[in-house]
């Protein structure tokens, strides 16, 4: 079996089924994609269902979104954005063989994904608290208009299953670190676990980058 | 675009990765100031700002959402018809889909204002009583 010098990993070996390791690559990534794809109409879904409730009560979703605060999700579109640019170089890093830099990068993402996390976690320790909660479950208090329920039951919804890719990526992050960056050799040849890993990364940026704004900001 | 046999896909550099980083980063930024600008100082009678504020950040959401799938998933690279063609019908479906109900939801009515006697459109849950405590909100 091939090995390195600087490292002592042994290099990738293209799969029985597959021509050559183009093909292989090629495969894997589409195959990413067509998930992917899947993933942005599962959320375009939910991002209708708020367009839709947010036509019939304006207001509702003002006061709704009046009630979260800014700064936390400011604080949590720093926390994705930085761990989008950590597994950006660890693409890089895996690209021109530096282990080293590919296992750093897995742990700084993965701990600005567990910051996203926490910030998360005290969004909803204090909406359990006004028992702004969705469904049956609500039981908030002084609130004007009568329909607020609906946005908060859109945000829990929304953040939840966002929240849930979040959770799902970081163990993709340290699969990629734990078993991956440990048994085999990255580089110009072979980078898939850590570019795959990085795609789904970005998607959940990008699900986030709409989230934000649609219950934070414009209300 | 070819490919040697020892190099796949694209090759993802520093510069790439940052730029988008900060692009992203004075995005947020301009946001947040759109978001925190009181619509109802500069309001005007013909003229609804606080539509064109709700536009603009989502705009601005937009711009970020292109700068992410171009430059750190690589779309900008992907030189496969195959997955160009994957996700450009996805995002034609999701505009087709975001477009007709939306015209839908804001206008239904309002061309022949006799129709929306026979179907107004209603909110499909029930309102909740304004500061109600453990009240079921089931239609």
């Amino acid at each position: 079996m091939a090995t390195t010098a600087t490292t002592g990993l042994p290099e990738h070996h293209v799969a029985h089924h597959f021509d050559s390791a183009q093909q292989e690559f090629d495969s894997n990534k589409m195959g990413m994609w067509l998930f992917l794809a899947s993933e942005i109409m599962m959320f375009g879904a939910l991002f209708v269902g708020a367009l839709i409730f947010h036509t019939l009560h304006p207001a509702a979703f003002n006061e709704g979104s009046q009630h979260l605060d800014w700064r936390m999700g400011t604080i949590n579109t720093f926390f994705l954005l930085t761990s989008g640019l950590t597994m950006g170089l660890a693409v890089i890093a895996a690209q021109s063989g530096r282990q080293g830099a590919v296992r750093l990068n897995l742990v700084l993402s993965i701990l600005f994904a567990s910051g996203f996390l926490v910030v998360k976690f005290i969004e909803y320790k204090l909406k359990i608290h006004h028992g702004t909660l969705p469904g049956r479950l609500w039981h908030g208090e002084g609130f004007h208009d009568p329909y607020v329920h609906v946005f908060y039951g859109l945000y829990f919804v929304m953040t939840g299953l966002h929240g849930l890719h979040v959770l799902i990526g970081m163990g993709l992050m340290t699969w990629c670190l734990i078993f991956r960056a440990s048994s085999v050799q990255f580089n110009r040849k072979y980078f898939t676990p850590v570019e795959l890993v990085a795609l789904y990364w970005a998607l959940v940026d990008l699900i986030w980058v709409f989230l934000f704004p649609l219950l934070y900001l414009i209300g | 675009m070819e490919h040697s046999e020892n190099e796949l896909g694209h090759l993802t550099t520093k510069n790439m990765v940052v730029g988008a980083y900060v692009a992203l980063l004075v995005l947020t930024g301009v946001m947040l100031c759109l978001s925190r600008l009181n619509t109802a100082a500069l309001s005007v009678d013909w003229l609804d700002v606080h539509a064109i504020k709700v536009t603009l950040i989502m705009l601005t959401a937009l711009v970020m959402g292109v700068i992410i799938s171009m430059f750190l998933m690589g779309l900008r690279y992907e030189s496969k018809l195959l997955n160009m063609t994957i996700f450009a019908s996805n995002f034609v479906f999701l505009l087709i889909f975001v477009l007709f109900t939306w015209a839908d939801t804001s206008f239904r009515g309002e061309i022949d204002p006799t129709f929306n006697q026979h179907i107004n459109f209603v909110s499909p849950v029930k309102a909740e009583p304004a500061g109600a405590q453990g009240h079921s909100v089931a239609p």
